[in-house]
């Protein structure tokens, strides 16, 4: 047998079964954001991050960040940190309008596709739509994301909310 | 910058390999032949048989055609056994059929979509998929509402050479900010026009070729160069533009430009409702513009598509593409240089891949490369560059209404 063969079927293999499971360690990551600069992902260590990719052309990505600013406000208090990423080309000069636009109340800013391919730990040729939701731990594990194409109920917001609720712990009460 | 895309490149290779050969692996029932069904098979329908004639598992059963000549030819030429329809509803009954591909005229493309969809077959549809910009909400709302596949004859979308091209430049930010996209299409018609095949006027159902389209007297020009008139096609824009202003869309991540202008003119042939020299511009969100220059003379540099960006320019052809990083002097010379990266490809057809990618899809049930979402969004700026021609006017897509259903909440 030629050498090529079994490294051919060694990838033949690891391609099956991608690596795109669940309670994985998240890969580093950064964004950029235009008053803060490099964002790395792991500053919101100790905090679950809800992370969304969109396109700041795509007309459904508004209405989801719409949803995020709802999450945000009824789950910051028990340690979520949404945060919203553009992979557009040019998103980086089309941000800040578009922020206005929304009016997010959440950090958001940009990168290219292929550092949110990583993180999704997709190959180059997989094709990914907009929006892409993650869900990260406290501790960098990737709980949950989005398939990359087709419907995937994550993106329903009720379900999203749901899912939340199982995993934050409640809120203490407020004192007076 | 040439080390980091090298090793970009021989992921992304390495990528495409593993996904073709796994794929195979997902298939359900990867050995039971898909049976096919084709209606409108003209020219173009009767290529898109040739090539699945060399695609394995697939079995064209049944062929529908208004015109008995062209039925019958496509039957003798691929599948002496498949049934004979002249009516597609007839063709939709049988339930032995598990997809149809569609190659009819513009004007059928939506009105068969949907009654397939309604018939549960799975489509391949040639492009544009809609023929009027209403005809995207209505077919946007069978797709939403069915559960079948169906792929848009956008076939950049299944060519490797320009998926590798966006993976390099655009998904990577190599090109900086792109404000400005050139995109031509130049084909020599003059040489052609006037000469028809006879068409025997016994075998044609007329009135069924004319479907939406008013009463009017058979006339081989309307028939044989169908795509130049009103009526049942859109010309240039509709028909050739509609590919790179998808590969635009997937590029740019953009699905509906801010507005349309189109100046054209009828310089060579008089007779045709579309025009045969033209130019068109279109605005889109995302900071960036497009324009489309068309010629029905001098066939020199075909049709391709250029980006330039604020760190270098990428031309993609059918048959390669090529970076160039911004060079460093100013020049103003007959002569390029040498791109930064350039691939050439020996078969200049994505179509038996974008095929396979159906056949693939009817199979596993995944989404395929492009999907109505795709082709809707496609066929609109053409269909809005159109409307600015014919009545003279900036037409702007806020006036216009248009909603996609089947996108069902993603942008592609």
């Amino acid at each position: 047998m030629r050498l090529g063969t079994p490294i051919l079927l060694l990838l033949l293999c690891a391609s099956a079964f991608p690596q795109t499971a669940t309670g994985r360690k998240a890969p580093y990551f950064a964004f950029t954001q235009t008053n803060a600069g490099e964002t790395p992902l792991s500053q919101y260590a100790g905090k679950t991050v809800l992370l969304e990719f969109v396109s700041t052309t795509c007309q459904y990505c508004g209405p989801a960040l719409q949803s995020l600013n709802r999450l945000q406000e009824e789950f910051g208090r028990r340690g979520l940190q949404a945060v919203g990423v553009a992979v557009n080309p040019n998103a980086n000069v089309l941000v800040d309008d578009f922020v206005k636009e929304q009016h997010l109340t959440f950090p958001f800013g940009w990168c290219t596709r292929e550092q949110a391919r990583k993180l999704l730990s997709l190959t180059p040729s997989d094709r990914f739509v907009v929006p892409q939701i993650v869900i990260i731990n406290p501790t960098g594990e990737i709980l949950q994301q989005t398939a990359p194409q087709g419907d995937d109920p994550l993106r329903n917001e009720s379900t999203l909310r749901a899912r939340l609720s199982a995993l934050l712990t409640p809120a203490a009460p407020r004192t007076k | 910058m040439s080390g980091k895309l090298n090793e970009t490149s021989r992921r992304l290779f390495v990528g495409v390999a593993l996904g073709t050969a796994a794929s195979y692996s997902r298939i359900k029932g990867a050995n039971d032949r898909i049976r096919l069904g084709a209606i409108g098979t003209g020219g173009r329908c009767q290529y898109l048989l040739s090539l699945l004639q060399n695609l394995p598992g697939n079995q064209l059963i049944a062929i529908c055609d208004i015109y008995e000549t062209r039925r019958t030819q496509a039957r003798l030429k691929f599948a002496s056994y498949a049934n004979e329809y002249g009516d597609y509803r007839k063709l939709l009954d049988d339930k032995e059929i598990d997809a149809v591909v569609i190659g009819t005229p513009d004007h059928w493309h939506t009105p068969i979509a949907i009654d397939a969809l309604a018939a549960n077959k799975d489509i391949y549809v040639e492009k544009p998929v809609t023929h009027k910009l209403e005809e995207g909400e209505q077919l946007g709302r069978a797709v939403a509402a069915s559960k079948q596949v169906v792929q848009v004859g956008m076939q950049q979308r299944s060519w490797p050479h320009i998926a590798e091209a966006k993976a390099l430049f655009l998904d990577t930010g190599a090109l900086g900010q792109i404000t400005f996209i050139e995109t031509h299409w130049y084909q020599n018609y003059f040489k052609r026009h006037g000469h028809y095949p006879d068409l025997d006027a016994s075998k044609i159902n007329w009135k069924a070729f004319l479907g939406s389209a008013p009463d009017q007297p058979i006339n081989p020009a309307r028939y044989f160069d169908w795509r130049s008139y009103w009526d049942f096609g859109g010309g240039s824009l509709t028909d050739l533009f509609t590919h790179w202003i998808d590969v635009v869309h997937w590029f740019m991540e953009s699905t509906l430009p801010i507005s349309a202008f189109t100046m054209g003119a009828h310089y060579l042939f008089p007779d045709r409702d579309c025009p045969d020299t033209m130019n068109a511009t279109f605005l889109y969100p995302g900071n960036f513009q497009v324009i489309f220059h068309t010629s029905l003379v001098s066939i020199l540099e075909g049709g391709g598509i250029t980006l330039r960006g604020t760190e270098g320019t990428l031309r993609v052809e059918r048959d390669g593409y090529a970076f160039y990083a911004e060079p460093e002097g100013y020049g103003e010379t007959l002569e390029l240089p040498l791109p930064t990266r350039q691939v050439r490809i020996a078969r200049n057809d994505g179509t038996k891949d974008h095929l396979q990618n159906f056949l693939d899809c009817v199979r596993s049930r995944k989404v395929p490369n492009a999907p109505a979402a795709v082709g809707i969004n496609a066929a609109r700026p053409g269909q809005m560059g159109n409307l600015s021609f014919r009545e003279n006017r900036l037409v702007l897509s806020s006036s216009l209404n248009l909603r996609n259903d089947a996108e069902r909440g993603v942008c592609a």
